[in-house]
């Protein structure tokens, strides 16, 4: 592979070298309405077939030409197309503003020009969603949510009701990296998983990459989740707002300086405990149970070169009954992004970044209150060139530092308190990554896009290490502040190959390898709870890794109506962890001792079959995957499908403008049930029955599949103010999909055992007033 | 969820994301369950009780809705105690064997072999008997813990006091009886309240007293291999295990089922009014 990327360098040389005399334009493109910047939007010549380059994660661009006259044509999903003729005879400064089309507009046949950027763009393994193509999907309980519609894309599996992580081709819950405005946020959801963090008032956009991310992105093996805040209006102010069943939001926007500057700030929280409150009952009206988020983002362009952007979010969920117990848990992140062009073809990014999870649990015991805490926290310094340097190629070069803080969990107790106070040590890390990528054009129908990730990463004291064997310990080393532990390097490798046939077919190529230093064990898989165990690479725990092949095949008929996509993957993965059998996860030093290190693989065939245009639009995905795991102490090493196995994953979305002012929608997924372990057999020991367990997940939950619709119904305007209501039904036939199965006794006659199913819904409909003005 | 029987205090600590949890997740309905027909397997049950004679049960497993346990009779079981004392266990009625000459005590180590149906495979495990603790106070009151619409809630709460000793780590194991029947057993460690005066609360959804019962508590002083193994059917390693449920970890090797315990007794009763 190595050898491989030399070629592919030497080939980008010589490309470059022939090159003759050149003038740049550049500039943003950005929405008339709002400002907004627009990411991926394609600045194309109708002179030079072929010839074309989109805009970076800030709507910024360059492209640079010989001399001469042209037609630019800029092209954007579900906006008008523009053109412009320019006389390219110097440097240009061009800002592109589009509008967005109205959704009865968007039939492919009212647009003369091609509709094929899925073609062009080497995005295999990538799925972009921006919030206001799915606002119609039906939600639950009112609340849109982006998490849950990327798991009805091929290849990316919701881990089941009531919890809101996603698996994605094979990988679990906890190595998946999902950064909000640049920053990782650790717990993506509330309320145990019912809701994501995300407020889709306050996100622009989302983008999955699934296990094929640009060189820009690292930590994590098996997915990158970005989503972006929207940056404000910076044209005139607008409020948007929602009042739910269970829950509000209201965000306002406007701008500072007008074109130059803007705000936007949001919040959401549900109120079930006000609810409680109307319940007559003292002992249940006085609880806590609720959650807010709280979204804020500046950004402001000093000067055509230079623009800054500072976004924040909070968010926190609360549970408690008074004078027994609290408990109290969240995110937090912080992000300050510096946009500068050095000169037309060099735009830079500085970021200065901070996020953490905390939680907390206050217990009283009488007579005595004891609480714990437990967090992780990060840093995080990046810097990064992208320079483009022909109209053909573009480089990315990056340095990200990141410094890494775990609190695995403390015990406060006074002296009366039946336990002792505690603390398990802390634990630092450092990670430093220089990254370098570059996309460009072999021929109008190669596009190649290369990179490497060389990341270090070390492990610092204070505080003793430990050796173990057979998870008994054997050896205590004690470290001082700041001295090395232990460093591990990893050289990740980006590949990325497109082969455009022809302007509706094209063939797409991906390799890469991840590393991951920041571990979860995931100690409750059915629910989230907010206790997750982390710990980072060590003496003992090795960094995770995957390397990843996947090929593609991309097709767009009728007139680029409609779109079909067929990809396939292998992906292996190594040094996975898991706990063993009978494992003390609780205020253990030694968690580390209670690991067993393993290997994975996974391999699948996604194919997903979109009408992104039109009345009706939608799409249907279907995914055929296997994923196992091979962990000696489990099954004796041999090969056991994983929980997030699914062989069958099929997701149907249907959006249907009736007229102007009702629009239907309907979402199906069916999913093969997930591997599972039941008892083949009972025991007893003093008398009570025990149920003896076979091979790990030898057997299946029964299959889940669920239909949810929504009927959007936009109310008259007035004036400014413009209104819909939406009205969903979750899981519209009542379906009982299992949550957890379980053994038990039949309580009328003990020798009969009884398999009983939990599930947590039946169909939930739900009522939301949405405002605009 | 169906997981939230029986805890003892610190593992109490989970009692709020359980209660938030079965907020949440209240529905359930029976299922219709086939399950394959399983090769039995053999089950031991041996313990030395501190001052009384062994006693091992050799079981077999069984299929769902057989009725019958299936006792494994004619076994050969030999008890030896780290003195060389040794013997071979007479088999007191069928499947249940005890010893004539050897008594637990504190601090002795002890050594079970067991040949069973004709098997050669060799089925052995050794245990070593913890110093005693005793029970201070045992109490029992009604709960005073408020109850939530929806959330199955113990209603009494059952406290067992007793002095931990500071030098030294210990594992407990407590085994409830009404009126005279084992109902539960509960275990616990003293990892977070080494040398404490403890109050360990054993919290059970499905304890029902009524006036007049007698509750007794036996606590014993357990090896840390019996700890682990016990702890194995704890409800917190069913959630922190997720939906990996395995089988215990069992001291015996060469039979995946079962433990041998040599323990401490210590008793004492209520009766409540």
């Amino acid at each position: 592979m190595k050898f491989l990327l030399n070629i592919l360098l030497l080939l980008n040389i010589v490309t470059v070298l022939v090159a003759q005399k050149k003038h740049t334009i550049s500039g943003t493109i950005t929405d008339k309405n709002n400002g907004e910047s627009l990411s991926g939007a394609s600045i194309t010549v109708n002179e030079l077939p072929g010839i074309g380059i989109s805009t970076n994660v800030y709507g910024y661009y360059a492209l640079s030409l010989p001399e001469g006259e042209y037609t630019l044509r800029v092209n954007y999903i579900g906006y008008e197309t523009f053109e412009l003729n320019v006389n390219l005879n110097k440097n240009i400064q061009q800002n592109f503003s589009i509008k967005e089309l109205a959704t009865e507009l968007r039939e492919v046949d009212v647009f003369p020009f091609k509709r094929n950027e899925n073609i062009l763009l080497s995005n295999i393994g990538t799925e972009k969603i921006r919030i206001s193509e799915v606002k119609n999907i039906p939600v639950f309980f009112g609340e849109q949510d982006i998490m849950k519609t990327i798991s009805l894309t091929p290849g990316v599996t919701s881990v089941r009701d009531g919890n809101n992580g996603i698996y994605v081709r094979g990988g679990n819950n906890a190595q998946n990296l999902i950064l909000l405005d640049e920053a990782v946020v650790y717990h993506p959801s509330h309320l145990l998983g019912f809701f994501s963090t995300f407020n889709s008032d306050v996100i622009k956009e989302s983008t999955i990459y699934k296990g094929t991310a640009p060189a820009s992105y690292g930590g994590r093996i098996s997915s990158v989740m970005d989503i972006r805040m929207k940056d404000g209006n910076n044209q005139s102010f607008e409020v948007n707002g929602g009042l739910g069943l269970i829950s509000s939001r209201l965000a306002v926007e406007g701008p500072i300086v007008k074109d130059r500057g803007s705000f936007i700030i949001a919040g959401r929280r549900t109120y079930i405990d006000m609810l409680l409150k109307l319940i007559d009952d003292p002992n249940l009206n006085s609880n806590t149970l609720n959650f807010f988020d709280l979204n804020a983002k500046i950004n402001f362009r000093i000067n055509p070169k230079n623009q800054i952007f500072l976004s924040a979010y909070t968010g926190r969920d609360a549970f408690g009954v008074p004078g027994r117990f609290g408990l109290a848990w969240g995110n937090r992140t912080a992000s300050f992004r510096w946009n500068r062009i050095w000169q037309d073809k060099l735009f830079s990014n500085t970021s200065f970044i901070y996020s953490d999870f905390d939680y907390e649990v206050d217990l009283t015991f009488e007579p005595s209150e004891f609480s714990i805490l437990s967090g992780i926290r990060n840093f995080n310094f990046r810097h990064e060139f992208n320079y483009f340097l022909t109209e053909n190629s573009q480089f990315i070069l990056g340095y990200d530092l990141m410094a890494h803080n775990i609190t695995p969990g403390q015990l406060l107790a006074d002296e009366n308190a039946i336990v002792h106070p505690m603390k398990i040590q802390e634990r630092t890390g450092k990670e430093q990554t220089i990254y370098f990528s570059n996309e460009f054009k072999l021929s109008p129908n190669w596009i190649i896009n290369f990179g490497i990730r060389l990341n270090t990463f070390n492990l610092y004291g204070p505080g003793d290490f430990y050796k173990y064997e057979n998870g008994n310990l054997s050896e205590t080393i004690t470290y001082t502040k700041k001295e090395i532990v232990k460093t591990y390097f990893s050289p990740e490798r980006r590949l990325n190959m497109t082969y455009i046939i022809n302007p509706v077919q094209s063939l797409k190529m991906a390799y890469s390898t991840h590393t991951q230093h920041i571990h979860m064990i995931t100690a409750t898989e059915k629910l989230s709870l907010p206790v997750d165990i982390w710990i980072m690479s060590s003496n003992n725990v090795k960094p995770q890794k995957s390397d990843q092949l996947s090929l593609g095949y991309f097709r767009n008929m009728k007139n680029d109506r409609y779109q079909f996509t067929v990809e396939t993957y292998y992906k292996w993965m190594h040094d996975q962890i898991d706990l063993r059998n009978g494992a003390d996860v609780m205020a253990n030093q030694h968690i580390e001792g209670e690991l067993l290190f393993g290997k994975g693989r996974s391999y699948g065939l996604e194919m997903m079959f979109k009408k992104k245009y039109g009345r009706l639009n939608g799409w249907i995905g279907y995914t055929l995957s296997r994923t196992e795991l091979s962990i000696p102490g489990i099954n004796n090493g041999n090969w056991y499908p994983a929980r997030q196995d699914v062989t069958n994953d099929i997701s149907v979305v249907g959006i249907y403008e009736l007229s102007k002012r009702l629009t239907l929608s309907a979402t199906w997924v069916y999913q093969t049930g997930n591997a599972v372990t039941f008892p083949k057999s009972i025991y007893y020991i003093d008398g009570e029955v025990r149920y003896n367990y076979g091979l790990r997940n030898a057997d299946r939950m029964p299959d889940y599949h669920r239909l949810d619709l929504g009927i959007t119904w936009n109310l008259k305007s007035k004036g400014k103010y413009r209104s819909y209501l939406n009205f969903s039904v979750y899981n519209a036939y009542a379906r009982k999909n299992a949550f957890s199965i379980d053994f038990e006794q039949d309580p009328e006659n003990s020798e009969k055992t009884h398999a009983v199913m939990t599930y947590l819904f039946t169909a939930i409909p739900s009522i939301t007033y949405n405002f605009n003005f | 969820m169906k997981t939230s029987k029986r805890f003892n205090s610190l593992n109490g600590l989970f009692i709020p994301f359980m209660m938030l949890a079965s907020i949440l997740t209240s529905c359930t309905e029976i299922i219709d369950f086939e399950l394959a027909d399983a090769d039995p397997q053999l089950v031991v049950e041996a313990s030395i009780p501190e001052s009384q004679y062994a006693e091992v049960t050799l079981s077999k497993t069984i299929n769902f809705n057989d009725k019958e346990k299936e006792l494994v009779s004619n076994a050969m079981i030999l008890l030896e105690d780290g003195f060389g004392t040794s013997e071979i266990l007479q088999e007191i009625s069928p499947g249940r064997y005890r010893s004539t000459k050897i008594k637990g005590v504190p601090g002795y180590s002890y050594a079970l072999s067991v040949q069973a149906d004709g098997d050669i495979q060799s089925i052995k495990s050794e245990d070593v008997m913890p110093k005693p603790v005793f029970i201070k106070r045992l109490r029992v009151r009604e709960s005073i813990i408020p109850e939530i619409e929806g959330v199955e809630m113990p209603d009494w709460e059952v406290i067992v006091e007793y002095s931990d000793p500071e030098d030294e780590v210990n594992y407990y194991r407590f085994v409830e009886y009404v009126n005279g029947k084992v109902i539960a057993s509960y275990v616990e460690n003293d990892k977070l309240n080494n040398g404490k005066e403890n109050k360990s609360f054993l919290t059970n959804v499905e304890r029902k007293l009524v006036k007049g019962d007698t509750l007794t508590v036996e606590m014993q002083s357990i090896s840390k291999a019996v700890y682990k193994y016990f702890y194995g059917f704890s409800t917190i390693n069913t959630i922190v295990q997720g939906t990996n449920t395995t089988n215990p970890i069992s001291n015996i090797s060469g039979a995946n089922l079962g433990y041998f315990s040599a323990h401490t007794v210590h008793r004492r009763s209520v009766v409540i009014d």
